[in-house]
């Protein structure tokens, strides 16, 4: 059982904290980032390498999305190398063997242990939610959604029955990494859901009803959620997907993790109307045209900063300003995405 | 027409079965395919889009609709092939190399088809030559590259690069997207325009092609 304050996030707000999340930029400031990432020790160097340069007291992982797809496809007895294009194509098995997690993704656990041991960092795990993962697992995962939510069934249509299997083993796969994670001492858990959004479930679908949304985001996150607290552990609940009202409202009030990250497409000082008093809502910088100095100058970062600081003050939710998702090192653009984060925690509006 | 027009009901609404029904029945009783595609089909593909732009749709909607279209198209081809029927214009898409997000480059070659284009889908991570592979050999006039991630992105600007080192640049028009791309990015390396939806790409295609 971990022993981390419940209300860690809200102190770390009312301190006026500020970071990105931003491992990726230390990794691939190593000799060999491809071999970092699968070295526990050295990843858990640049996590809390990044931390120190952030100011950020937890251990803030790589947002790697790809490690629980990698661990099910090795579990299928494929190499963790073909994951990424691997989608189910027949129904899938019930269940699947217990084997080692494949190499980046024990390295990740790995690296969480060293956090522990050796730093005085908040250590920090992640995983891709169930749902997200779903959708990676097929090769149109909006398909079978759409015709389940207007009342399709599996035994008319294959495509749905290979949906709901892949559920299955989706949620079983996430529940396996975030244990191991637990296990490895995490006291807070990042879950991605991106794709929990409207690019696969429309508000048309929701409209409706049948409930699409609380069967397949809602329900998996709440048990994700309550497993992540029996271990006394808190939920970092990650979006950075186009989302509607509605949507931010159950993330924030059904799943009430103890933080809410929204992408840059949402309006942070107005979704505080729709998120409890006690959820930190974090974010939400447009992190991901730091790259380009024609598309974002750092002027723009500054002003941008200044006007979410001021207004989410305004509201008074507690607030921890943030990238929108994690910051991703952009070959030959390295120094200017450095700049513009330099800039993101400096700029204070004027008192 | 009424019969047709529920064509054109079953791809806003995104019933493929209907769509390939009533395809099927219109072909059975002489319907040129050709007016099946220019008088119900483009415009209830163009519908489709409007209401995505107004935000009454969304990709679910956009795709079904799609894939509704694809239903009826497929029993269109083989007759529009015999026929020598020419389509809007040719267009090879793709996602970029070390990118295996598909699903932006999806709607946009979907609303393409919808369109009249005749779409070469080079699926996702795709590797420079395979673009330049079918410009020279499939007779493709507009190359759209697809970009899901930051860290791909310079993967559009060495495609790009890569047709002019084939010396195919000035054969075709190429068009960049995806969620990370810019106007801005699009001109620094070198695109000839950037759709930030699949309907705006549609648009810019027609334009390049004199639809």
């Amino acid at each position: 059982m971990s022993g981390v304050d419940q209300g860690l996030f809200l102190d770390l707000a009312r301190r006026s904290l500020r970071f990105p999340i931003a491992a990726d930029l230390t990794l691939h400031e190593q000799a060999e980032p491809e071999t970092a990432r699968r070295d526990a020790t050295i990843l858990g160097r640049v996590i809390a390498e990044s931390a120190k340069r952030w100011g950020c007291p937890i251990g803030l992982p790589l947002m790697d999305l790809r490690l629980e797809k990698a661990d099910l496809v090795s579990r299928l007895g494929l190499p963790a190398e073909e994951a990424e294009r691997f989608h189910f194509a027949e129904p899938p098995p019930d269940t699947l063997p217990e084997r080692p997690f494949p190499e980046a993704h024990a390295a990740a656990i790995g690296a969480i242990r060293w956090v522990r041991a050796h730093t005085a960092l908040v250590p920090c795990g992640i995983t891709i939610g169930p749902f997200s993962l779903l959708t990676r697992l097929l090769a149109d995962p909006i398909t079978p959604l759409a015709l389940l939510a207007r009342g399709g069934d599996g035994r008319e249509d294959p495509e749905i029955e290979v949906a709901l299997r892949a559920r299955t083993l989706a949620m079983e796969t996430v529940e396996r990494s975030v244990g191991a994670q637990l296990e490895a001492g995490a006291e807070v858990i990042i879950v991605c859901e991106p794709s929990a959004s409207t690019a696969y479930l429309s508000p048309r679908q929701m409209r409706a009803g049948g409930g699409l949304f609380e069967e397949f985001v809602l329900a998996p996150n709440r048990r994700l959620r309550d497993r992540i607290r029996a271990a006394g552990a808190l939920l970092f609940f990650h979006n950075c997907g186009e989302l509607t009202d509605a949507m931010v409202a159950a993330f924030g009030a059904d799943l009430h993790p103890e933080v809410l990250s929204l992408g840059s497409s949402r309006d942070l000082a107005a979704d505080t109307a729709l998120a409890p008093e006690d959820v930190v809502l974090y974010g939400n910088l447009p992190t991901r045209r730091f790259y380009s100095d024609s598309a974002m100058p750092v002027e723009e970062v500054v002003r941008l900063t200044v006007d979410l600081v001021a207004r989410m003050r305004a509201t008074g939710h507690a607030h921890i300003p943030g990238s929108e998702c994690d910051v991703l090192h952009v070959e030959g653009a390295a120094e200017t995405i450095g700049v513009k984060l330099a800039a993101f925690m400096k700029a204070e509006p004027e008192a | 027409m009424a019969e047709l027009n529920r064509l054109n009901q079953a791809i806003l609404e995104g019933d493929a079965k209907t769509a390939a029904a009533v395809t099927r029945e219109a072909l059975d009783g002489g319907v040129d395919p050709v007016v099946l595609i220019q008088k119900h089909m483009v415009p209830a593909m163009d519908e489709v889009g409007r209401l995505y732009e107004a935000e009454e749709y969304f990709v679910p909607e956009l795709l079904l609709a799609a894939r509704a279209m694809k239903a009826s198209l497929e029993l269109l081809r083989p007759l529009l092939a015999a026929s020598g029927a020419e389509p809007a214009g040719r267009v090879v898409i793709g996602t970029v190399k070390g990118d295996l997000h598909d699903i932006g480059k999806n709607l946009v070659g979907s609303m393409l088809e919808g369109g009249g284009f005749e779409v070469i889908d080079l699926g996702a991570d795709v590797a420079p030559d395979k673009f330049i592979e079918a410009i020279q050999t499939r007779g493709a006039r507009i190359v759209c590259l697809s970009a899901l991630l930051t860290v791909t992105m310079p993967s559009m600007k060495k495609t790009i690069e890569a047709l002019k080192e084939a010396g195919v640049r000035d054969q075709v028009k190429v068009l960049v997207g995806g969620a990370p791309v810019t106007p801005q990015f699009a001109e620094e390396i070198g695109a000839d325009g950037y759709g930030e939806t699949a309907n705006a790409a549609v648009a810019l295609a027609r334009r390049f092609s004199g639809v």
